[in-house]
């Protein structure tokens, strides 16, 4: 990522909560119509809460990853490993990522300018190197 | 009160003056004194005041002279470092041959090892094995049994007269639980409670007398559980854990010694957290009277309810890790080799993480923001499970009983480990016909 990009993240994140308050339903229902078999999973979330919070993390996570960087590159590490435990292949698990940003850019509309654009591309290319590495010994040599 | 009988006001303000006694000495002490593994914290849970002072003065905290079986440790207790720690299986380890899970000094002649105190990969395959007994399909195969059991536990409690809350609810519903995730003879399934105590007791505090009683108990565990396990290894798979290991890949040829640690893990992790968590609920809504009737009017808050009760009771205070490497934290520098405890019953209760921590409130707007189920590739594989006990037992309640009163103290289990109770006695008010 490039300096700068932080800031753009955010500014989305925030506009986005202005204009469409509650993303949960949108994101999911944009998961669940590109990949119908996650549905299932939450079959028992009647009240939702189990997809609100995992909303919840993943803004936490993009927030950490794409400041201090903490814990979230081995969070997400660590939830590829746990979600293949639930037979979620590590491509949907990346495509989550995906699937809040496309949100987002459909939220913020006319807002989402090119700038925002390619700091999310970056992103998303770096959350996903570690979705695809979630071997820590690996990572730790070559991560971006 | 003047007849004898249990005030609970009295009670409240009793606590207060042992909180605000805790809290004089919490903040006297040289920060290096600070032992906040010391089980006497926990029995008289007055440990609260000593995490509030490491989070705001020193939240990576060394504690050089720890009691004798635990010796130096480090403790991180706020959300986000714990986060950190969690996450970071490449440089914390949690095999039981580096220390484990627990700050005791182990025994190197009696380590057993289980996939909780496992680094990859082992530990991926073996969890993995057990996994499928809390899918979502599994969990809806399980609801009705649950909901039939607790209906009938309730039913029989006797209204009017005191009871013990742990022994006749929590405890007996957890091992009903547990028996049926074993398959295991529904007549012996005490034994489950008992190799779950001894497993997890210190000696000498009322469990087991010596660590030679603990060892002979447990063999005993792993002898009744190896004949049941000679006869699921000659049928064909089915859906209980027993048969699950005896079939799996990666657990079909563990020792006697890996069989036993997988047992505990799975005795411990299913019966004491989920038994310590329904004591608790009852013990926070009579601690706080307005929750209890939100409660009463609107029982749709049960799940919100479920995960702050988790939140609040943090069931197991503490997990273990051992440096494989200098690490930097808060900037502390952890050594190759150190012990550090992850405290989750702190970061339950950091302010810069969550908004009133400190207060039982069912209606909170994250309520599953909390960590008692850890974070990482060691998360709880339970936690959905627990949830569904805990939901339906307080459906279940409140279908029957619009008043159960805890009528005194609790006896809290001796260890910083499991942050439990040993009875709670509690009352179902008679109702005016």
């Amino acid at each position: 990522m490039r300096p700068g990009d932080e800031a753009l993240v955010v500014r989305s994140l925030e506009r986005a909560a202005d204009l469409g308050g509650d993303l949960t339903p949108l994101v999911y229902a944009r998961l669940f119509a590109d990949h119908p078999a996650m549905e299932p999973l939450f079959i028992r979330d009647n009240d939702g809460q189990v997809r609100g919070e995992m909303l919840t993390r993943a803004f936490e996570a993009i927030l950490d990853f794409v400041g201090e960087r903490r814990w979230a590159a081995t969070l997400i590490q660590t939830e590829v490993v746990n979600h293949a435990g639930y037979d979620v292949p590590p491509d949907v698990f990346a495509t989550f990522f995906g699937t809040v940003a496309a949100t987002l850019r459909e939220v913020v509309g006319a807002d989402w300018t090119s700038d925002i654009d390619s700091a999310w591309s970056r992103l998303l290319a770096e959350l996903d190197w570690y979705v695809k590495h979630p071997d820590q010994a690996v990572a730790a040599v070559g991560s971006p | 009160m003047a007849d004898g009988s249990f005030d609970f006001g009295r009670a409240q303000r009793d606590k207060a003056e042992r909180m605000a006694a805790a809290r004089e000495h919490a903040y006297s002490i040289p920060l290096e004194q600070i032992d906040v593994a010391n089980p006497d914290l926990w029995t008289t849970d007055t440990h609260w005041p000593y995490f509030e002072r490491l989070r705001k003065e020193d939240p990576v905290h060394y504690c050089v002279s720890g009691h004798e079986e635990v010796g130096p440790y480090w403790s991180v207790t706020k959300f986000n470092d714990i986060m950190e720690v969690d996450t970071s299986h490449n440089v914390f380890s949690s095999d039981a041959f580096k220390g484990g899970i627990t700050l005791r000094n182990f025994d190197e002649d009696f380590i057993l090892p289980m996939f909780i105190a496992m680094d990859q990969p082992k530990h991926d395959v073996q969890r993995k094995t057990v996994s499928p007994i809390v899918s979502p399909a599994s969990l809806m195969q399980l609801e009705p049994i649950i909901r039939q059991r607790a209906s009938g536990l309730l039913d029989s409690l006797p209204v009017g007269e005191e009871f013990d809350w742990v022994d006749k609810i929590s405890i007996e519903l957890t091992t009903q639980m547990l028996a049926t995730l074993f398959d295991f003879p529904f007549e012996d399934r005490r034994k489950l409670t008992r190799w779950s105590d001894v497993a997890t007791a210190a000696p000498g505090m009322g469990v087991i007398e010596t660590e030679e009683q603990r060892r002979m108990e447990l063999f005993e565990c792993v002898d009744y559980f190896t004949r049941l396990w000679n006869e699921r290894v000659n049928a064909p798979p089915k859906n209980d854990l027993i048969s699950m290991l005896a079939h799996g890949e990666s657990t079909r040829n563990m020792d006697r010694m890996e069989y036993l640690g997988n047992l505990i893990l799975l005795i411990v992790g299913g019966n004491d957290t989920t038994r310590n968590s329904i004591s608790g609920g009852l013990m926070f809504l009579n601690e706080n009277p307005g929750e209890y009737d939100k409660l009463r009017a609107n029982p749709n808050l049960i799940p919100s309810m479920v995960s702050e009760i988790i939140r609040y009771q943090t069931p197991l205070a503490y997990m273990r890790r051992t440096a494989l490497q200098d690490y930097t934290l808060g900037g502390k520098t952890i050594k190759e080799g150190d012990k550090v405890a992850m405290w989750y019953v702190s970061g339950n209760r950091d302010e810069t993480a969550i908004d009133n921590p400190d207060q039982f409130i069912i209606d909170r707007e994250r309520p599953r923001h909390h960590m008692s189920f850890g974070f990482g590739i060691h998360r709880c594989v339970g936690n959905r499970l627990a949830e569904m006990q805990l939901r339906i037992v307080w459906e279940e309640i409140l279908k029957r009983y619009p008043r159960i009163d805890v009528v005194g103290e609790p006896k809290r289990v001796y260890s910083s480990f499991v942050k439990g109770y040993e009875s709670l006695p509690a009352v179902i008010p008679a109702r005016a016909n």
